[in-house]
């Protein structure tokens, strides 16, 4: 049902805003970038957006029933380097989307050399050129300009007087999605019902194609690890 | 209208469950009921420090080696390559995802990616709108045979008959690139400029979209006599040292003519015929057929029409080309070389030619200019290239010069 009768009905809606205009022959996600920008446009934008995510998502599932797949040495050396161990990728994994409330997607994504874990709500879109829309921050929860407010830094100097304006949103980081899981509740409600996410997300991982995952990454070979490591063999 | 349809034919596997995995519990997920609301709360809280304190992505940071700004401009172009690459391979990889676009019109396919003959159908020719005539009262009745009928005031020219036509031009335009002849194509209407370049880039030919000159042909001494030109080998590699041979050498034709507008050009035209060049031309229903040796009934009104057809040569005069380097390869050459032109380190085998030459009678002199060759050793050499074995030149008669 999360797969052939939602996609039936986010491309039918996609389908609906956009038949003949210029873009009915565009990928859903260039029309997500297209839309990314406009508050007025944001229905086409979320359509899109989850169209991609989705796909994102299923393709990314190992379904070969014999095989367990495994990221690769150089992969799993990366996620040691990244995140201390492939368990540890796991936990925070885990507990990002078990403490989403609410709908979307985590994903994993390499930015440069690194990977990171990026949640998105609801239709929020990891594409760097979608970037206003990335919605990786809970807004019901916390003001997204919040963290500034934690920066204290150069509040007594002479560019901390003038009033902070509205600043403009960042521009988009060259990031690469690797790996995600949905986490609207219509995937996972009727197989685990109300309260089993948390099963759902374990289960997720152990059939999660690395290969895939690798596919995406550009991973070059570990340079010389001059961390904290050489002095505990 | 179903622009976009979703894979289903992974759909129902995605969702299997290995049901001999057993579960793994890593956190204490499983709490007791009364705890368990506050222990939702607290991982929320949790995971908000953790984004307040440490988004997810910080701003890229001035030292970002892939930002400084006293990189070199060859480190910078070869981050820009690299950059350009991976965004390469990512769209590769997940560009496409989502739906299943439908295929669908990409006018810019048919200038980057023209059309092959062999790709030509009945389908994409009314696709194209080549079908399209103009109204029945203007017609030019020498085009009857190629009408197919009338609708709504205007003639249908029949699309078999075009593709026919359509097959037969681009075997000439073939077989005359293979033999290195030189092809002009020709569109000076508005708009043909980038499908007539991009066809003479591919046959290795030569293109016009602006105003042809009166007498470029026929007058073409004074025209074109400024013109350089250049020896090449058999391998399209340009020689250098024929300057001085060159400096009064005859000006250059075309061995065939592709026009994309017959009837604005009729002075390219007749200037052609005049001097047995063969033409091709996308002929019109209003347009007239003799005007052109091997006419292509079709819509010269509509670019994307001529777009097709324009590819479509461009395309026979590609395989034409790739056939003649590839003889050249192996070393067989398949026209006969420009007459009178010497290596220039041969100059002195040339003196000698031409003292030799001066011995003979005018009479011999002559028919050894022309290439006449007496009826008896015309029957000689016919025998030896019948019963030359091996080599495939000998289709070819190779006259003594």
């Amino acid at each position: 049902m999360a797969w052939t009768e939602y996609m039936e009905h986010v491309l039918e809606q996609l389908n609906g805003i956009t038949a003949g205009t210029e873009l009915e022959n565009k990928t859903p996600q260039s029309l997500t970038i297209e839309f990314a920008r406009d508050p007025l446009k944001a229905p086409g934008f979320n359509f899109a957006s989850m169209a991609f995510n989705n796909h994102f998502f299923f393709q990314g599932i190992n379904t070969d029933p014999h095989t367990q797949s495994a990221p690769s040495s150089l992969l799993t050396a990366k996620i040691n380097d990244q995140f201390s161990s492939l368990d540890t990728l796991r936990a925070e994994f885990w507990t990002t989307a078990e403490a989403m409330f609410g709908p979307g997607f985590v994903w994993l994504v390499q930015v440069n050399q690194d990977l990171r874990i990026l949640p998105t709500y609801i239709a929020g879109s990891p594409l760097s050129a979608a970037h206003y829309r990335r919605q990786s921050q809970d807004l019901n929860t916390h003001n997204a300009d919040s963290y500034k407010d934690l920066n204290k830094v150069g509040q007594f100097g002479a560019a901390a007087k003038t009033a902070p304006r509205a600043s403009k949103p960042l521009g988009g980081v060259d990031i690469t999605p690797l790996l995600c899981v949905n986490t609207w509740e219509h995937v996972w409600l009727h197989d685990y019902g109300v309260k089993g996410k948390g099963e759902y997300l374990n289960r997720w991982w152990d059939k999660i194609n690395w290969t895939k995952v690798e596919e995406k990454a550009t991973l070059s070979q570990p340079s010389q690890n001059y961390g904290f490591e050489r002095f505990t063999r | 209208m179903i622009i976009r349809q979703h894979l289903a034919r992974t759909g129902s596997r995605a969702l299997v469950r290995s049901s001999s995995h057993p579960l793994r519990r890593f956190l204490s997920a499983e709490t007791d009921a009364r705890h368990v609301s506050a222990d939702d709360s607290i991982k929320q809280l949790h995971t908000l420090d953790t984004q307040l304190d440490t988004p997810s992505l910080p701003p890229a940071s001035t030292n970002d080696s892939h930002t400084h700004p006293s990189a070199t401009p060859a480190q910078l172009s070869a981050q820009v390559a690299e950059q350009y690459h991976q965004f390469k391979k990512q769209q590769q990889l997940i560009g496409k995802l989502g739906s299943d676009i439908t295929p669908h019109y990409q006018p810019h396919t048919l200038l980057n990616n023209p059309p092959s003959p062999a790709d030509v159908t009945l389908e994409l020719l009314l696709a194209s709108e080549a079908h399209q005539g103009h109204a029945t009262s203007i017609w030019n009745p020498a085009n009857a045979r190629y009408i197919h009928g009338i609708r709504q005031g205007t003639h249908i020219i029949s699309l078999e008959v075009t593709a026919a036509h359509l097959r037969r031009a681009a075997k000439v335009v073939q077989e005359v690139s293979r033999r290195a002849g030189m092809v002009l194509f020709v569109g000076t209407r508005d708009g043909q400029d980038r499908a007539v370049v991009r066809a003479a880039e591919l046959a290795k030919g030569y293109h016009l979209f602006e105003r042809w000159i009166p007498g470029s042909i026929t007058n073409g001494q004074q025209i074109l006599g400024r013109c350089k030109t250049k020896v090449v080998n058999e391998k399209d590699v340009e020689i250098d040292g024929f300057d001085e041979q060159l400096w009064g050498r005859p000006v250059l034709r075309p061995d065939l003519v592709v026009c994309l507008n017959p009837l604005e050009n009729y002075v390219l035209l007749h200037e052609c015929a005049l001097n047995n060049i063969p033409t091709i031309g996308v002929i019109d229903t209003n347009a007239d057929p003799t005007w052109v040796t091997y006419p292509i009934p079709a819509n010269d009104d509509s670019l994307r029409c001529i777009q097709v057809i324009a590819g479509v040569l461009g395309r026979a005069g590609e395989l034409g080309q790739k056939a003649r380097l590839a003889a050249a390869e192996r070393g067989e050459v398949v026209y006969s070389p420009a007459k009178g032109l010497v290596l220039p380190g041969d100059e002195d085998k040339a003196a000698a030619d031409t003292s030799a030459r001066e011995q003979l009678s005018p009479d011999e002199q002559q028919k050894l200019d022309e290439g006449i060759v007496d009826p008896d050793d015309l029957a000689t050499m016919l025998d030896e290239a019948a019963h030359h074995e091996g080599k495939a030149k000998s289709d070819r008669i190779k006259v003594v010069s």
